[in-house]
């Protein structure tokens, strides 16, 4: 049985790109179904049981950071990655207090989104970026952060 | 209380009686007593002094007893003398002290006469010793004639009789004696006795003295007391009579009140100048008059002079007002209070009137009736006019609450559609160029270049579109609530206006209402607006918390502070100087029953919103109001 993908979004475009990306990426997955809001998507994940569900945040009803902390209260293996138009330093905190797996901005679908179930399916995190990377860039950024920070205590 | 001073003089008056009898059988009692004692010491007296003359008494008659005996024996001695010797010396002796004797015994007999026993003693003595003298007399005379006498017989016979003799004399002084001792004991009973009752009528007279002393005392002081009372009640009737008198003199003087007295049946007893002045009769012509003769014709048929009278009579008073005739006719308005008088058993005597002209003061009083009706006829006017501003200030209040929600709906929408549809679009178009990208591979001179050149400015586009959505309406406002918008807010506020925040919420702050959490953003967007353009401050604080039922968005910077002139301006207007900004807030703050508050000084500024907490906010009037402007506007 192959891998099963459940698309939420309230914006036809997107579940079209969506469709287009996994298709052109040659991976072997399923999109098994596709919700137009929060509620369907909690519905569907229960109805039926996807590898992956890709979640946008802004959808009328309940929104995708709800339905993802419900979904993670499930206790399914449903795996969440958080897909929208936000982009804030504020994105990554959100969605993991919600129980998601990771994000990936809409303006870095065709970069991330096929990156991001891989590293899903793989058991990994995706926020943003891969966690490889992040803990290269945490080590890289945090003492210049700190110099900052401290600079401008002192300031 | 002149009674009971009577009553009580009358009961001291009588104790006062009693008393004084009593003192006077006592003092006579103890005069009496006193005289007793002074008889019995007279008594005791003569008792003693009649056991003086007892004693020298029997001192006496033993004294003669021992002189007849002398008289015997010394006749004796000279008769046997003369008869032995016939010498004429002894005759004489003998005659001398034989004439002595019958003296001697009738001295004797003088004394014991009293005594019935010594008597017969005395007269055997008497009759004895004439027999010895007859016998001597004869042996004398045969003696003297020269006859022999038989001295022998003469002796024998003397002895004899000398020895009977001596043993009457024995006799009598024994009896003198025994007598003697009985009656010194019967003095000395007597004497006893009457020092006896000398001493306890003496002790009983002083006794008595002494109570009479003190009942004399008592009495005294009584008196003393009686007479200070009756001096004051004298001092205090004759104060309350000047009262009186001056009470009446006032009555008298006073014009400007008719002052009077009816008696129980409403006849005039009394008339003070001042009902002279205000009713036109002399005192002469109306007392006895009965008061109805004041009331105007109608009033006298509805009875209500005996109506006056009755309420009085049964409440103590009657207050009233209305008109009255003058003697002339004329009539005066009058403002009467009738008193009932009565006395100390309850029992009514009479009543007291006081009567005013009241006439000008009702006139004045129409007057002014009819000037506050005016008045209150300008105040409703007033009231109408105001309520009329109120309700155009009430109408354009709800006008600016519903342009402001209109503002915010259309912003909202405005900022959704950006992002949701545009910024989709946008989205799948870089998507899609991405994708394209790749297919033309990294060539920069043609199509590649044309290619990277989209993908700059559709990141652009992607990036304004953003901007001006989340300045149009907070990004996670409605999908994570006002702590996480902050935040959220905070981080492009920064990057923005390179101005550092800090933000510190509480924690398990949970979320608010819809119109609390937008307001209180607004409040944050429209605060940190000015703390960027204004303030010149590089940091900003913001603090969010729950506390004593109200929700607090506190925004604090280190800026120069707003000018305190601005500040200063017309207190509650205040925020009118400083511009549409905050107003809008404060209306904001309003709509929800929340408040405003601005500090500053030369260390910054702090802008403090409050609202009631969201789970208390449940007010229909307010929903209904904004509802009842929203179709008026629309």
């Amino acid at each position: 049985m192959g891998t099963r993908i459940l698309l939420a979004d309230d914006h036809e475009i997107v579940l079209e790109g969506i469709r287009t990306l996994v298709a052109k990426s040659g991976r072997p997955w399923e999109i098994c179904g596709e919700a137009r809001n929060g509620h369907e998507a909690v519905e569907m994940v229960k109805a039926l049981k996807p590898d992956v569900a890709v979640l946008d945040i802004t959808m009328p009803g309940m929104s995708g950071l709800e339905a993802a902390r419900i979904i993670s209260k499930l206790g399914t293996s449903c795996r969440l990655l958080i897909f929208t138009m936000h982009e804030s330093g504020r994105l990554g905190i959100e969605a993991r207090d919600c129980g998601a797996h990771g994000y990936v901005l809409k303006a870095q679908a065709a970069r991330d989104l096929i990156r991001a179930v891989d590293y899903l399916l793989a058991g990994k995190s995706f926020f943003g970026t891969p966690p490889e990377e992040q803990k290269v860039k945490a080590e890289k950024q945090n003492p210049s952060g700190i110099f900052c920070q401290a600079f401008a205590f002192a300031w | 209380m002149p009674i009971e001073t009577v009553e009580a003089g009358d009961s001291s008056r009588a104790q006062a009686m009693t008393s004084r009898k009593t003192t006077q059988r006592i003092f006579l009692f103890a005069i009496l007593l006193l005289c007793v004692s002074g008889t019995a010491i007279y008594f005791s007296f003569s008792y003693f002094l009649e056991g003086e003359h007892w004693v020298a008494h029997t001192q006496e008659v033993r004294d003669a007893v021992g002189e007849v005996e002398t008289s015997i024996s010394a006749a004796a001695r000279a008769r046997t003398s003369f008869l032995m010797s016939g010498h004429a010396a002894a005759l004489d002796e003998y005659h001398q002290a034989a004439s002595r004797i019958p003296g001697e015994i009738a001295r004797l007999r003088y004394l014991t006469e009293d005594n019935p026993d010594q008597v017969k003693r005395c007269a055997e003595l008497a009759a004895l010793t004439n027999a010895r003298l007859s016998a001597w007399d004869e042996a004398v005379g045969k003696k003297q004639q020269g006859k022999p006498v038989d001295l022998t017989a003469l002796l024998q016979q003397s002895v004899t009789q000398g020895s009977r003799s001596a043993e009457i004399a024995e006799a009598v002084r024994a009896e003198e004696f025994r007598l003697l001792l009985q009656r010194t004991s019967a003095v000395q009973r007597r004497f006893i006795l009457a020092i006896l009752t000398v001493v306890l009528g003496f002790i009983l007279a002083l006794l008595l003295l002494y109570f009479h002393y003190r009942l004399l005392t008592g009495e005294l002081h009584a008196r003393i007391e009686a007479e200070k009372a009756a001096r004051e009640a004298y001092e205090r009737e004759a104060a309350l009579r000047h009262e009186q008198d001056r009470f009446r003199l006032f009555v008298d003087a006073v014009k400007d009140y008719a002052i009077y007295v009816l008696d129980p049946s409403g006849s005039v007893a009394s008339w003070n100048q001042g009902a002279e002045r205000i009713k036109g009769y002399a005192a002469a012509e109306v007392i006895g008059k009965h008061f109805s003769c004041f009331f105007t014709d109608e009033d006298v048929r509805d009875g209500k002079p005996q109506e006056e009278l009755r309420i009085a009579e049964q409440e103590g008073r009657f207050e009233g007002e209305g008109w009255r005739v003058r003697k002339d006719g004329s009539r005066f308005w009058a403002n009467i209070v009738l008193t009932a008088i009565k006395d100390q058993n309850g029992q009514l005597s009479g009543f007291a009137k006081v009567t005013r002209d009241f006439t000008e003061r009702r006139r004045d009083q129409e007057r002014l009736r009819q000037m506050n009706s005016d008045l209150g006829a300008q105040v409703a006017e007033r009231v109408v006019a105001e309520e009329k501003l109120a309700n155009s200030e009430r109408s354009l209040r709800q006008l600016s609450r519903h342009l402001l929600d209109t503002q915010d709906e259309e912003r909202r929408r405005i900022g959704r559609e950006l992002h949701d549809s545009v910024g989709q679009y946008l989205a799948i178009l870089k998507m899609h160029l991405d994708s394209l990208a790749s297919t033309v591979g990294g060539n920069h001179d043609g199509a590649g270049g044309q290619v990277a050149e989209c993908l700059r400015l559709v990141d652009e586009a992607i990036k304004d579109v953003r901007t001006i959505s989340y300045l149009l309406y907070p990004p996670m406002l409605e999908e994570l609530g006002l702590s996480s918008a902050i935040a959220w807010y905070l981080e492009g506020f920064s990057k923005r206006s390179s101005i550092k925040t800090t933000l510190e919420v509480e924690p398990e702050f949970g979320r608010q209402t819809r119109e609390i959490e937008l307001a209180l953003f607004r409040v944050l967007q429209e605060s940190l607006a000015n703390v960027h353009r204004h303030s010149g401050s590089s940091i900003a604080i913001i603090k969010l918390f729950r506390r004593n039922g109200q929700v607090t968005l506190q925004v604090e910077d280190r800026g120069r502070g707003i000018p305190p002139e601005l500040l200063g301006q017309a207190d509650q207007h205040w925020l009118g100087s400083l511009g549409v900004g905050l107003r809008g807030m404060n209306e904001r703050m309003r709509q929800l029953s929340g408040q405003i508050e601005v500090s500053s000084n030369e260390n910054g500024t702090t802008v403090t919103a409050s609202v009631p907490d969201g789970s208390a906010l449940a007010d229909p009037a307010l929903e209904l109001g904004c509802g009842q402007a929203a179709v008026n506007l629309s």
